[in-house]
């Protein structure tokens, strides 16, 4: 089962596919209230990594803006990511416009946090 | 306002190359509608994407400290919360600044003046680390983001952050902020 939430003016549109362990994320970042927005969304992906073993998992992020209270909901999603990585095989694909070098930069910064999650840099 | 102060406000605002310039209530809408509008001018300008898009982050940053913190607070019909303060963006040779203004009571002064002074003597590799360091750890107390938004934009700000803190009354300080790209 797929489920898709539709962007809006600060947040992506965010696919949540647990059949298939596929999550994606693009758009834009910027929510008065990060919290508020991300929680209840993290905290299924977070019930559901945890409980696999021996899966495949890919993340894809095509994040064209986010504000610094996002970085850190990322940041958090990967230290998960690192963590479940112990039993599965975890993929990320980072998108990012070739010409903008904020967001490869972001990337790069998320990357040198994880040893064990294949973190990979797509220019689109 | 007579018509020749107006006049003369404009006038001073021009001078100064400014894009854009706000001083009043703003709301997440009106972050998002200027937002738009930055990214189309900069665009028209063919200015670099990397350049536009951290201008973009300071406009914002800036913008929702305002809406988060600034005392001046009152709701919408639409129960949006709506702060009063002041941003500019312009351009200063071949740079852009960033500036906000906005009142902040007395009791609070003490903690931001420090954390700022700190930030603002920091080397790229320093701030880094803090960065590293905050995004690991639960926000300050009384943040409603993350604490990074001034560690973030004086990591991209071309040159050191400014800022200041000037008494308005027994109650308020008028704290002013500005960043380069």
């Amino acid at each position: 089962m797929q489920t898709v939430i539709p962007a809006t003016a600060t947040t992506p549109k965010i696919t949540i596919d647990k059949s298939r362990n596929f999550f994606s994320f693009e758009g834009e970042s910027f929510p008065e209230d990060v919290k508020a927005f991300f929680d209840p969304i993290m905290s299924p992906i977070e019930s559901h990594l945890r409980s696999l073993n021996d899966s495949q998992v890919t993340f894809e992020f095509f994040l064209t803006y986010f504000n610094s209270a996002s970085t850190k909901v990322f940041f958090n999603l990967f230290t998960l990511l690192e963590d479940v990585s112990e039993f599965n095989l975890i993929n990320v694909d980072w998108k990012f416009h070739a010409e903008d070098d904020t967001a490869e930069e972001f990337g790069r910064e998320f990357q040198e946090d994880l040893s064990n999650v294949n973190f990979n840099f797509v220019a689109i | 306002m007579t018509l020749n102060e107006y006049r003369e406000l404009k006038g001073i605002i021009e001078s100064n190359d400014v894009i854009f310039c706000y001083n009043g209530y703003l709301s997440q809408d009106i972050i998002v509608a200027v937002g738009s509008m930055i990214r189309g001018k900069l665009s028209a300008d063919e200015t670099k994407m990397g350049v536009s898009q951290k201008v973009l982050y300071m406009f914002v940053e800036q913008a929702q400290n305002i809406t988060r913190y600034s005392p001046d607070q009152i709701t919408n019909d639409e129960s949006e919360r709506m702060s009063y303060g002041s941003i500019a963006i312009g351009t200063e040779g071949d740079k852009f600044y960033i500036m906000c203004s906005n009142r902040i009571e007395k009791d609070k002064v003490e903690t931001l003046r420090n954390k700022l002074e700190t930030i603002a003597n920091m080397s790229p590799e320093e701030l880094k680390s803090l960065y590293k360091e905050k995004i690991n750890t639960e926000p300050d107390e009384g943040s409603k983001g993350a604490s990074i938004g001034f560690i973030e934009m004086a990591r991209k700000s071309t040159e050191p952050i400014q800022f200041d803190f000037i008494e308005l009354d027994h109650e308020y300080d008028c704290f002013t902020l500005k960043v380069m790209i």
